[in-house]
């Protein structure tokens, strides 16, 4: 179970899947499935050829150092922002920013952020991501998963289905732990 | 041309002789050329001719020296090795993927050539031969140790692959790399590329042996174009592949049963955890020297089994496919790096350091244009005198390994690395969809918990049965003990880096057992 107040992850047996436990880790009560299903269907922007990234050069459109900002404020300070408070932030920080429109130019600006600060992780991505969905008006699912039984996880971020930018498309080999309507 | 006697000897001027002894997986041909024996020597027989012709058309108009056999060695399969015994010089040209071993040891009668380490016969075992052993496990896929030419037998030294070594009368040796980079570059296009692929695999296809083949189907691109290369030339193929039942694996069922209706191929399907790395095999193999392909002999053995038993003695692979293509074939693998000192006793990290050491000192050595990390072929020749079968990938053939050093160099003119994609247009309409634009392979990372979870009592086992000769050896036992039960709870998850000393270890103990030295005392020791 992963825990979005807490940015942690548990392994506990099925009866505390249920109860107070749950609620204590920020899960909503009543929120267990036995199975959460991956939104994503395709990817809007990704590498290009079985393994690694797409080298070919895109135009990417020059982002707001702002953004950049938070990028690196949610990379680097994941313990004061676990995604729900993280979630809160992006939410304030969405009313003041018109960003891009289309689930496309979202990828391409996260793209052109994560080349600005020389980064790339998933959990920042992912929440900016939302972020600039958030400022598009779209609403967007925000996924938590894990390689299990090991203790890797991946974040990502998708709407309607489409994964704005993933850099190497390996989400698929996470099993989502957590999925967050983000509104 | 001729084929056997299994051993050959050549007088050598001022006295003494050269022989070389071979095993029986060891296919030979020999002939008198300008005035010198010359032995060819591959693990597949049922190609030697054709290959040896091949060679031979590389020969010099002039007589053989180091340096015609180094040019003629540029179109040698990198499988395969040459021998030119000469009273006054011998000359042994070993590809940088050679499968034929190949050890020398110099005596009162001279020099001795042998495809096979003689390690029942008097088994005196050499501690920093063996520390080379553990110590090439900290190069990215050197699994073969290239770098160090002590055997783990005493006295006995590995002629280097990749490289054409000259031993003289009085025992002087000296080595001349094999290089590709050597060749000149021909700037083919894009297109003409292509359409080398397509001549390279084809003639793959065509030299394979009449009879049924077996292959690894696994869904990836490699496998796939084997089998492909096989069925053109109307090859039975039957598939093996092996299932897991876990989320990140939930696509490959289908990938795989639609590559084998496409390819028309049959497939039998396994359970992927009955034969996990570190499942105790169904027989013991004894290696020439310890290698972290024993981790995988339950599932080898199982599939060469399975050939056999329909008949054949090859199994298609994609080995290689990687390394040629995924990968830039001008730059260097990455330098050793440190194993956890942890993890030896104090002698034993003074062995591995120097060891490593001596791989630092040597970076030509890890140059991919000398394809010595291309194959891993410590268990090829124990495989076919043992099971009746072994590994055969496209992706060792020197037409393929050409057309990926002109991928290389072709990317490098664009300054895109563009990965497999010059494969995938090849070989368009020939590959299932499912394959061609599959998704990425699947992280491991998960079955190696499982396996850990699994086999940590077996591996504690193996390990613990060879511990006081581990410690001899220079491994810290009770390290090793419990980097395995971490590695068993999950508290160590980075596989790769954690359990790197783990595999090596296991590689070392299993080859000690498979040749019944389960004490010190089994052995005498040399430095």
């Amino acid at each position: 179970m992963y825990s979005p107040r807490w940015g942690t992850t548990y392994l506990v047996g099925p009866s505390q899947a249920s109860g107070l436990f749950p609620r204590l880790l920020g899960l909503p009560a009543g929120g267990f499935v036995s199975e959460l299903g991956d939104p994503v269907q395709t990817l809007a922007l990704t590498g290009a050829f079985e393994k690694e990234g797409d080298q070919t050069a895109l135009a990417l459109p020059t982002p707001d150092p702002a953004l950049g900002d938070l990028y690196l404020k949610l990379h680097r300070r994941r313990d004061v922002y676990p995604p729900n408070r993280a979630v809160r932030l992006i939410r304030a920080e969405a009313r003041r920013r018109p960003a891009a429109r289309s689930v496309e130019e979202i990828g391409a600006l996260v793209w052109a952020v994560e080349r600005m600060v020389g980064d790339s992780d998933c959990y920042p991505r992912a929440l900016l991501t939302a972020h600039l969905c958030l400022a598009a008006g779209l609403a967007c699912d925000l996924v938590i998963g894990i390689l299990a039984p090991t203790s890797k996880l991946h974040a990502w971020c998708s709407v309607d289905g489409v994964a704005p930018f993933e850099p190497l498309p390996r989400h698929w080999w996470f099993q989502p732990l957590m999925v967050g309507h983000v509104r | 041309m001729s084929a056997d006697p299994r051993d050959l000897e050549s007088g050598l001027e001022g006295g003494g002789a050269v022989r070389l002894a071979l095993r029986s997986a060891v296919a030979m041909r020999w002939l008198d050329d300008r005035g010198r024996t010359l032995v060819y020597l591959s693990l597949f027989e049922d190609e030697i001719e054709p290959r040896l012709a091949d060679f031979l058309a590389q020969a010099p108009a002039s007589p053989w020296t180091v340096e015609t056999l180094t040019r003629a060695a540029l179109g040698l399969e990198p499988t395969d090795a040459v021998v030119l015994l000469d009273p006054a010089e011998t000359l042994i040209a070993r590809g940088g993927a050679c499968s034929v071993p190949l050890y020398r040891a110099t005596g009162p009668d001279g020099h001795r050539l042998s495809t096979q380490l003689p390690i029942a016969a008097d088994p005196v075992l050499s501690l920093s031969g063996l520390a080379a052993s553990m110590s090439v496990i900290s190069v990215t896929y050197q699994n073969e140790p290239n770098f160090v030419l002590e055997a783990p037998l005493a006295g006995w030294s590995r002629l280097r692959r990749g490289a054409v070594t000259r031993i003289i009368a009085d025992g002087a040796v000296s080595e001349t790399p094999i290089d590709l980079q050597d060749l000149p570059d021909e700037g083919l296009s894009y297109e003409a590329l292509t359409e080398r692929l397509h001549h390279a695999f084809d003639a793959f296809g065509r030299r394979l042996p009449p009879g049924p083949l077996t292959a690894e189907l696994s869904g990836g691109f490699d496998s796939s174009l084997a089998i492909m290369a096989a069925r053109r030339h109307g090859h039975a193929v039957n598939g093996v592949s092996f299932h897991f039942p876990f989320y990140e694996f939930r696509y490959e069922e289908a990938i795989q049963a639609e590559t084998a209706r496409v390819l028309d191929a049959g497939r039998t399907v396994l359970e992927g955890m009955d034969f996990i790395a570190y499942t105790p095999p169904a027989r013991t193999l004894r290696l020439d020297e310890p290698g972290t392909v024993a981790m995988a002999l339950a599932r080898d053995i199982e599939v060469a089994r399975r050939a056999v038993e329909a008949g054949g003695r090859l199994i298609l692979v994609g080995q290689g496919g990687d390394q040629l293509f995924s990968e830039d074939m001008l730059s260097p693998v990455p330098a050793a790096v440190a194993l956890t000192p942890q993890a030896f006793n104090a002698r034993g990290r003074a062995r591995v350091e120097a060891a490593r050491a001596r791989m630092q000192a040597q970076p030509d050595w890890l140059r991919r244009s000398r394809l010595t990390y291309l194959h891993d072929a410590r268990l090829d020749a124990a495989m076919k005198e043992t099971v009746g079968a072994l590994t055969r990938s496209p992706f060792s053939d020197m037409a393929v390994v050409r057309c990926g050093l002109a991928w290389a160099r072709h990317s490098a003119r664009r300054g895109v690395i563009e990965g497999k994609r010059i494969l995938a247009d090849a070989f368009e309409g020939d590959l299932p969809p499912s394959v061609a634009g599959r998704r990425s392979k699947v992280a491991w990372d998960g079955v190696c918990a499982r396996l850990y979870h699994k086999n940590g009592d077996a591996i504690r086992a193996v390990l613990g049965a060879s511990a006081p000769i581990l410690e001899h050896i220079g491994y810290d036992a009770r390290w090793l003990d419990r980097r395995v039960g971490q590695l068993q709870r999950w508290e160590r998850t980075d596989f790769g880096l954690a359990d790197r000393e783990v595999f090596a270890a296991y590689g070392v103990a299993t080859w000690l057992q498979a040749w019944g030295l389960s004490r010190v005392a089994d052995a005498g020791w040399t430095d």
